[in-house]
């Protein structure tokens, strides 16, 4: 039933390391066909919680469901899951051929010509060792192999980092292209927000090892706001909505807050956020004020 | 998955196959030396009557420098394999983080780890029968003058060193799935291996040995080609002697292989479980 809206869901997925969490308590819905944004600081869990889904670790407690069906090492699930980690593995011997072959050999499906097709076009050497090759160009073998995979979810950590401006907007673009063409979904962690915005149509926050937001980007905009006015205290606000910063300067309040309706009182100047400065407002928020993960399904329904 | 195995440990087959080819250049170099020697000194008795009671002495005292560099390269087989290419193959992953390409591919751990161990311990049974069957032979006119069970002749021809290869292959293996790390595996093989043979063949090995009691001989009391382990003077007529009979090689040699076999599928076995369900 779910599975065919949602890609992903998880209830209460949660991972302990020895003495640490790497992921408390995390409940998110992204549904088909979005490109997620999966946006924190370091540290934040982005990582943790892209292994999880990847099936590559198992959680301390809670659940994932990969469309409709929990993250295990059965051949079903690995042919439609994606992964591409931030260390970008490859083989540094081994030429992007060769790696290419590999993959040929480890999957039902496999797309090599498309795979081929576009290194060439990136003028990455294909016979050569990667260990040969750029930073980025390493990056590009890698992004092209789980892409051969033509999985039907797609986890990328950090895939922009080793990327040039240019080949940065090229992929980002290449990824949209393939939601249109087909039915894949992506969560790519980032925190480079500027350059998610462009192509990322959800949005998955976390800070300290909690969720924060996980949220259709336009929703999140139409209900972010910045309100304005003569110093006073944020108490009535915060009785109504969701205060996530507040700023006191010696006569003005500024007051970035998640609005559930009207603002009551019209002394309060309301403007809209751009998504930046709402991320880095839950950011600098972090453990300060604790507003609860906003969930926009529950919210509209 | 054989393709990837194959692609990933080519270089080391290819290796390994030089190494056995000059391994056999050496103990064919080794076999005409001594035989060389043995003519002479067949000769020499049969010309001038000199040196023939001790023809063993000669024919191998020089080819001493030869003899125990073809023996040390025996012994250390095993664990030169167990090393070089089972350490790395779990822990060479981890360490360049390519678990997370091959781990999210089509093809599950399960399949994944019995491929890789399948394919090695294929490997080390191939090598160590090949290095085996080479020494047994280079053996062959020793143990007619020494016999085959003394400690290192015995280690170094039959069917036991197969069994070895192929624990120090498993070892290595092991070790790098628990530390994912090769520099701690290759110390844990190597501290393992040696200890897991020494007390083998010096604390288990004489359980098959015999006792008697026999009338001292000048020199040793042992019956030929035995592995002498005890000798204590009782009276001027008795010496009580513990050995172990020549006879008893294929014995020991099973009962050595079955152990060795054994703990190399308990290694198997942690490693299976080690790559199926620990976190990646």
């Amino acid at each position: 039933m779910s599975s065919e809206v949602l890609a992903i869901k998880t209830v209460g997925l949660s991972k302990r390391y020895r003495s640490t969490w790497g992921l408390q308590d995390c409940s998110i819905d992204v549904p088909r066909g979005r490109i997620s944004a999966l946006i924190g600081p370091n540290g934040a869990g982005k990582t943790t919680l892209l292994r999880l889904l990847a099936g590559l670790r198992r959680p301390t407690s809670g659940q994932a469901r990969m469309l409709g069906r929990a993250p295990a090492q059965d051949e079903d699930f690995l042919a439609s899951v994606g992964f591409l980690a931030q260390e970008i593995p490859l083989h540094r011997r081994l030429s992007a051929g060769e790696h290419l072959r590999i993959g040929a050999h480890l999957n039902r499906r496999w797309d090599a010509a498309a795979a081929e097709q576009r290194l060439t076009a990136l003028r990455v050497p294909l016979g050569r060792p990667v260990q040969s090759l750029s930073g980025g160009q390493r990056a590009q073998v890698a992004l092209s192999l789980v892409l051969a995979k033509r999985p039907r979810i797609l986890l990328l950590d950090e895939p922009l980092a080793a990327l040039d401006p240019l080949s940065r907007r090229e992929f980002l673009t290449s990824l949209a292209d393939m939601t249109i063409e087909s039915d894949v979904t992506v969560v790519l962690s980032s925190h480079l927000v500027h350059d998610l915005e462009r192509v990322c149509n959800h949005l998955i926050l976390l800070t300290a090892s909690r969720v924060r937001l996980c949220a259709d980007i336009d929703d999140v905009l139409d209900r972010h706001r910045m309100l304005v006015g003569p110093r006073r205290s944020t108490a009535e606000l915060e009785r109504l909505f969701t205060v996530v910063k507040a700023t006191q300067a010696e006569r003005q309040s500024r007051v970035l807050a998640r609005l559930d309706g009207p603002v009551p009182d019209p002394a309060w100047e309301v403007s809209e956020v751009g998504l930046e400065d709402i991320i880095l407002a839950y950011m600098s928020e972090d453990q300060t004020l604790t507003a609860g993960p906003l969930s926009m399904a529950g919210g509209a329904a | 998955m054989t393709f990837l195995i194959w692609r990933l440990h080519r270089a080391h087959a290819i290796v390994s196959a030089i190494v056995i080819a000059a391994v056999t250049a050496l103990i064919v170099l080794s076999g005409i030396a001594i035989a060389d020697s043995y003519h002479h000194a067949v000769m020499n008795c049969s010309v001038s009557h000199a040196g023939c009671g001790d023809i063993s002495g000669i024919v191998f005292g020089s080819n001493g420098v030869f003899t125990s560099l073809v023996q040390d390269l025996a012994m250390a087989a095993p664990l030169v394999l167990g090393i070089l290419w089972g350490a790395p193959l779990v822990a060479g992953q981890f360490e360049a983080g390519t678990e997370d390409f091959e781990w999210t591919q089509g093809v599950t751990r399960r399949r994944w780890v019995l491929a890789n161990l399948g394919w090695a311990l294929l490997a080390a049974a191939v090598w160590g029968g090949a290095l085996a069957a080479l020494f047994t032979w280079w053996r062959g006119p020793a143990n007619a003058v020494d016999g085959p069970v003394k400690f290192i002749y015995f280690d170094i021809q039959g069917a036991a060193p197969i069994a070895y290869t192929v624990f120090a292959m498993a070892l290595g293996i092991a070790a790098g799935a628990l530390f994912r790390r090769v520099v701690p595996a290759i110390m844990t093989t190597l501290v393992v291996f040696p200890a897991v043979r020494i007390v083998t063949a010096l604390y288990f090995r004489p359980l098959f040995a015999v006792s008697q009691n026999v009338a001292p001989l000048p020199g040793a009391g042992y019956p030929p080609l035995s592995w002498g382990l005890f000798a204590d003077v009782l009276s001027s007529k008795t010496e009580h002697v513990t050995y172990l009979p020549a006879s008893r090689f294929w014995l020991v040699q099973g009962v050595e292989s079955g152990i060795f076999l054994v703990l190399a599928l308990a290694l198997a076995i942690f490693t299976y479980w080690s790559v199926t369900t620990r976190d990646a």
